[in-house]
């Protein structure tokens, strides 16, 4: 660094940053763990200045806060929607997003008392916004009021939010059960609505979505009652089509801006596979070992640093294993903590201003952190096995960055087929694009589900339209139902109930669970856990973390939705066991497909808690198993499902072993493209893959039990897969999927066809290991034939063994 | 895509059902079943304009427009005591003195939101001459929903004070929604509003089961009625009129209303008696003694507990040593602390401190009670330890070592 010229100083400092000392060490001390690097190079900032009719005291408040001109981004999106242009704003983290919509909200508000409403599709993201607008509105002395209002809001203050808030902060559900019903008491609200905010946009997909969208189809009829007609803002995400969704979530033409003015520094993305521990076996080191070692070197050049884990309970692993380095004084404040659901408020909100104010320097999240909560900026992201969709990936990476400052990501691959295909095709993962979000308003329940919540709130006149549609025979349905009553050309809600409340827009419901301490005698509440997580975390004898600190689960009132704990000093942790059976209730209709049979109808499904295993910390070694008392977690749903006859398995494939990879193969690809079919998300549908069991409940099959071997004595060997509804009594995509049966095999067959991999990959039959890749095994084409066997499509192509 | 066509019904059946549209099968489908049920066709037909008028021949009304009857009628009403007695059911001051409204409405169901209609409204006025003036609108259609509205606004006047049981959480906003739906203004808004149902439920919750009007009246009035429908039986017998042209429990939700509309008046005079402190056993009398307090009637809340004062309670002493307090009555506030001191009361024995303090001007009697309520409190009190530090320091320079000498 002596004597160099000012433009090779500048080079210099640049490669010598922090960031560039560590990619610099991981490259010289781990090059055989680092499968690839990907590059994004820095890009300037495109500015706008501020409109010319920007009111003086916005003009001052954005001054006082450093702001004297806008990003490119921003100018449009203010241009729309003064214009009265509905529009999608998809631009990364960090890049001023909430901008796009507050000043032209704030300037509306200013001039002429306009109201606006906020909808994020989680509480800790409302509060966020209403802080931000609380800073812009103080620094401006603005005099606009912004409330939140959800489950959270005290009755006592909810007048207020209706009668004087000029911005409602809620939520989709907060919408649906809690404003639209009562919408006489927003009247003034609704009478002044001039612009509907819509963030996170991208996780309004899959059946969650279409109740969105049903959701907004009401808003807007009752909007028209009150005589106004809002703009629509969304934000969103990375996703393959941003604009499409919001077309789909509104009704109507979206402008969609896409092109971000905000700089952003260099980045790289590391993709590392943990070194191979086991020649003999193939074992390779655990990625938790590598994220931590990652995670401190980070930290020991001082980087401010994002770890995301899959599970919970491996955010509290993490957090305990970077604790024992970092955090060993207790004097000390802490430097690393964790952020997960589960957590009350105040300690997710303490963490995110610590982040802020960068009293901390690690955080390790769950998807928690993957919105936009505002968190500042990071250097270094490290992800402990990859997210499961390329959106999520991008998503995570891009809380590390700041502007022109270089940032590291690292992808830490799990033992997962799907992780090791990811960082074992390095042009795999850079050129994949994001997922479609796909949403379908129209299904028929849920369009029955909204229709009817729409006709408690206001009747329904004959030839009025419902998202583009005359629903009356819907309101037919639901008057010969008893539900409506028609008198001239009206149909009148008759009966005693709030259909809302019968509604949920997403599969999660049943209340949640209060962990209480009883150590020491008090009675103190410490977390707070969703019905779904508690099977799997708060049985008795579970170690449950928070912050890394060990309590242990005394006892489970599992009626008063309460777990009792006690500190402890355990130096395990534990890991529920648990397995998922499916039994077949009723088939409503079956018919011959291909050599097989597809039918639908109503299934039984029951994931189990079978016991847990105590884990020692460091060594990972199992040091113990206890049983688990729990009540069966039951689902009656709908699915449909495709069976082949044994004897064609045995004649079309040399063994078994094939047989199954074959059947696992195809499975993968026809839920894709039934996913696709039914426009749900991958997690609407459930996929099993089985044999049917003496009891009549479906067996499994896996690598170490492969069919038949699984079965018991006496029990028919019937391989057959299985797509259900992944909700409580299901949404009708099972019946929808059997209408288009055909095409589903037709689909799932293209895709295979069409895909260029060799032996397979995540796009089509799912991820195949190069293990397989050296060897003569083809799973593609086994994959293929089992398709054709299924769909009888392609018969003659499918060349296989 | 396929699953387009059909009618929905069958589409919808076959959602859970299966089985291909127009194909027989042997389970009957959902319409089917619906119509083997007979939820319209078995009970007769939906009300016709004759119907209407056979119903408003039935309870002596009238039909003022299609779907809309008015009954009017003019009831003899004993009072129970002086009407310048209400005003001790209101805070000092409030008390509006106008004319009392009755108003009770029944609904389309109690679920709230603007899914729920009030398809009867009666209201009631005393007249001079002991009477009361009775009004109901009965809906007989959805259509002449406006016009009832209308017709209320008309009636209630421009002076008045409303009368309810729980009107202030359902009645009052449910027509709220209404004229709002309706796009007209609501007349009832902005008036005086005497809620019968917090004025029951603050004396007497903690002894009847419920506080429902039925049971107010059994206990208040001695009245209990016969034949009466339950309150929340009036959607179904809205909806059976409306589908199946079915009168009887119509007829009866009117009968039940009217019942309600009376009982009102009775019950005011009986509550207003029983707050000026005419109490029976079942009376919460600290409750009421406090309300008194709140809404600045201190002697009537003195009054109430002295009355009472043999068989008071702790709180219900306390809170008489404190209205003493506030009286400067300190005799009689102290012995009550004594007594209470006596009796292991913490909260006495810090009362006393003070007095002993700022009062009588005896710092060594307060820091001796001071100390005491100190060893006696279970655990720390900041406020309490301050005062014993503050004592100690006038009543000596060393710390207070245990022993006065």
């Amino acid at each position: 660094m002596v004597n160099a010229g000012s433009a090779v100083l500048q080079e210099e400092t640049s490669q010598t940053s922090p960031v560039s000392q560590l990619l610099d060490g991981l490259r010289r001390k781990y090059a055989g763990r680092i499968t690839a690097e990907l590059h994004r190079p820095a890009s300037p900032a495109e500015y706008a200045p501020l409109p010319a009719e920007l009111d003086p005291r916005l003009r001052e408040a954005l001054a006082q806060r450093g702001i004297q001109r806008l990003y490119s981004h921003q100018a449009q999106a203010w241009h729309c929607l003064r214009g009265g242009k509905s529009v999608v704003v998809v631009t990364p983290t960090a890049s001023g997003k909430s901008l796009c919509y507050n000043l032209p909200v704030l300037q509306a508000a200013l001039e002429s008392g306009a109201k606006a409403l906020y909808l994020f599709p989680t509480k800790a993201l409302s509060q966020d916004q209403v802080a931000e607008i609380l800073a812009l509105n103080q620094a401006g002395e603005l005099g606009v009021r912004a409330y939140t209002f959800d489950g959270d809001t005290p009755g006592d203050a909810r007048k207020a939010v209706r009668t004087r808030g000029d911005i409602v902060v809620s939520n989709p559900d907060m919408l649906h059960q809690g404003i639209l019903p009562h919408h006489t008491k927003w009247a003034q609200f609704f009478e002044n609505l001039r612009y509907v905010v819509i963030d996170e946009m991208h996780t309004y997909r899959g059946v969650f979505g279409s109740h969105v969208a049903n959701v907004l189809r009401r808003l807007r009829r009752i909007c028209r009652f009150y005589g106004s007609d809002p703009v629509f803002v969304f934000c969103s995400a990375t996703i393959a089509n941003p604009g499409e969704l919001a077309e789909q979530l509104l009704g109507e033409p979206v402008e969609c801006i896409d092109r971000s003015g905000a700089p952003t520094g260099e980045r790289t993305l590391l993709l590392w596979n943990p070194p191979v521990v086991n020649h003999d076996l193939g074992i390779r080191a655990s990625a938790r070992s590598q994220t931590t070692r990652i995670t401190r070197l980070a930290m020991g050049l001082g980087l401010k640093s994002i770890l995301f884990a899959r599970s919970r309970l491996m955010v509290e692993v993490l957090t305990k294993y970077l604790k024992d380095v970092f955090d060993r004084d207790p004097r000390r404040p802490p430097r690393v903590r964790a952020y997960r659901g589960g957590y009350l408020p105040g300690e997710r909100r303490s963490t995110e201003r610590a982040l802020r104010d960068g009293a901390i320097q690690c955080v390790v999240s769950t998807s928690a952190l993957e919105l936009g909560v505002d968190i500042g900026a990071l250097d270094v992201c490290v992800l402990n096995g990859y997210p499961g969709t390329v959106a999520a990936t991008h998503q995570r990476l891009g809380r590390a960055g700041r502007r022109n400052r270089p940032a590291l990501g690292v992808l830490v691959a799990s033992s997962d087929p799907l992780d090791q295909f990811m960082v074992r095709n390095p042009d795999f993962f850079a050129e994949v694009s994001p997922e479609h979000a796909r949403i379908d308003p129209d299904q028929l329940l849920v369009l029955l589900d909204h229709i009817r919540c729409a006709a408690f709130e206001l009747s329904f006149r004959r030839g009025e339209c419902f998202g583009g549609r005359d629903p009356k025979e819907f309101l037919d349905y639901l008057e010969e139902e008893g539900v409506l009553h028609r008198e001239g050309g009206n149909w009148h809600w008759m009966t005693d109930s709030y259909p809302a409340n019968g509604v949920s827009l997403r599969s999660v419901a049943e209340g949640n669970f209060l962990v209480i301490d009883r150590s020491g005698g008090k009675q103190e509440i410490i977390a707070e856990v969703d019905y779904f997580s508690v099977p799997s975390t708060l049985y008795e004898g579970a170690i449950y973390m928070i912050q890394s600190r060990p309590w242990q689960v005394e006892h489970l009132d599992w009626e008063g939705r309460k777990a009792y704990v006690r500190e402890t000093h355990a130096d395990y942790y534990t890991d529920a066991i648990d397995y998922t059976r499916l039994k077949i209730l009723e088939s409503f209709e079956q018919s011959p497909q291909g050599v097989g049979q597809c039918s639908h109808g109503e299934v039984h499904l029951l994931v189990r808690m079978a016991g847990y295993k105590k884990i020692r910390y460091y060594t990972h070694d199992n040091i113990g198993y206890g049983l688990i008392r729990l009540p069966d977690q039951e689902m009656h749903t709908t699915a449909i499902w495709w069976t082949l006859p044994p004897n064609v398995l045995e004649q079309s494939f040399t063994n078994r072993w094939q047989a199954m990879e074959g059947f696992l193969g195809a499975a993968h690809a026809v839920h894709f493209s039934a996913a696709l079919l039914s426009m749900s998300e991958h997690g609407d549908l459930g996929r099993a893959v089985g044999s049917r069991g003496l009891d009549g409940y479906i067996s499994t099959p896996s690598p170490e039990q492969p069919w038949p071997e699984n079965l018991q004595p006496g029990e028919r060997f019937d391989p057959t897969l299985f797509l259900y509804d992944n909700r409580p009594g299901g949404v009708g995509l099972a019946a929808r999927l059997y209408d288009l049966r055909g095409d589903v095999l037709q689909r799932a067959v293209d895709l295979v066809n069409g895909c260029s991999c060799r032996k397979g990959c995540p796009s089509c039959i799912g991820p195949v290991l190069a293990s397989d890749e050296g060897t003569d095994e083809d799973p593609k084409s086994l994959a293929r034939s089992m398709l054709a066997l299924l769909s009888g499509i392609g018969v003659a192509a499918a060349g296989h063994a | 895509m396929r699953s387009s066509g059909g009618d929905l019904r069958s589409r919808l059946a076959n959602l859970h059902r299966g089985g291909p549209l127009g194909q027989d099968r042997a389970a009957p489908s959902l319409s089917e079943r619906l119509r083997r049920a007979g939820r319209r066709s078995l009970n007769g037909e939906a009300p016709d304009d004759s119907a209407e008028c056979q119903l408003a021949e039935r309870i002596g009304g009238k039909q003022i427009a299609p779907g809309l009857i008015l009954t009017t009628e003019r009831v003899p009403f004993t009072p129970h005591g002086s009407m310048a007695s209400h005003s001790l059911l209101w805070k000092q001051g409030e008390y509006p003195g106008t004319t009392l409204l009755a108003l009770d409405t029944e609904t389309t169901g109690l679920a709230g939101g603007s899914g729920t209609t009030a398809f009867l409204i009666g209201i009631a006025v005393r007249v001079p001459g002991d009477r009361i003036e009775l009004r109901q609108w009965l809906l007989t259609r959805f259509s002449a929903e406006a016009l009832m509205l209308g017709e209320l606004a008309k009636a209630v006047g421009e002076e008045f004070t409303l009368l309810s049981y729980n009107g202030k959480s359902f009645d009052l906003p449910l027509l709220s929604t209404r004229f709002r739906l309706h796009r007209s203004a609501d007349p009832l808004v902005g008036f005086p509003h005497l809620d019968l149902l917090p004025a029951v439920r603050r004396v007497f919750t903690g002894s009847w089961s419920d506080c429902r009007l039925a049971s107010a009246e059994r206990h208040l009035l001695n009245r209990a009625r016969v034949d009466d429908l339950p309150g929340s039986a009036a959607p179904e017998a809205w909806r059976d009129w409306l589908t199946r042209g079915r009168m009887e429990e119509l007829i009866g939700v009117l009968r039940h209303n009217r019942q309600d509309l009376l009982s009102l008046f009775a019950l005011t005079d009986a509550l207003a008696r029983i707050y000026a402190g005419d109490l029976g056993p079942e009376a919460d009398v600290v409750a009421l003694a406090r309300f008194h307090a709140r809404a600045g009637r201190m002697r009537m809340a003195m009054e109430i507990l002295e009355y009472r004062q043999s068989v008071l309670g702790m709180e219900g002493r306390q809170f008489l040593a404190n209205l003493y307090k506030r009286a400067k009555r300190w005799e009689e506030a102290v012995e009550i602390w004594k007594n209470d001191t006596a009796n292991g009361s913490l909260k006495a024995r810090i009362e006393l401190a003070k007095y002993y303090e700022h009062i009588a001007h005896d710092p060594v009697a307060a820091l001796q009670i001071a100390a005491d309520a100190e060893d006696l409190s279970g655990h720390v009190d900041d406020a309490l330890q301050l005062r014993v530090a503050r004592l100690n320091a006038r009543c000596n320079a060393r710390p207070w070592n245990g022993s006065l000498f």
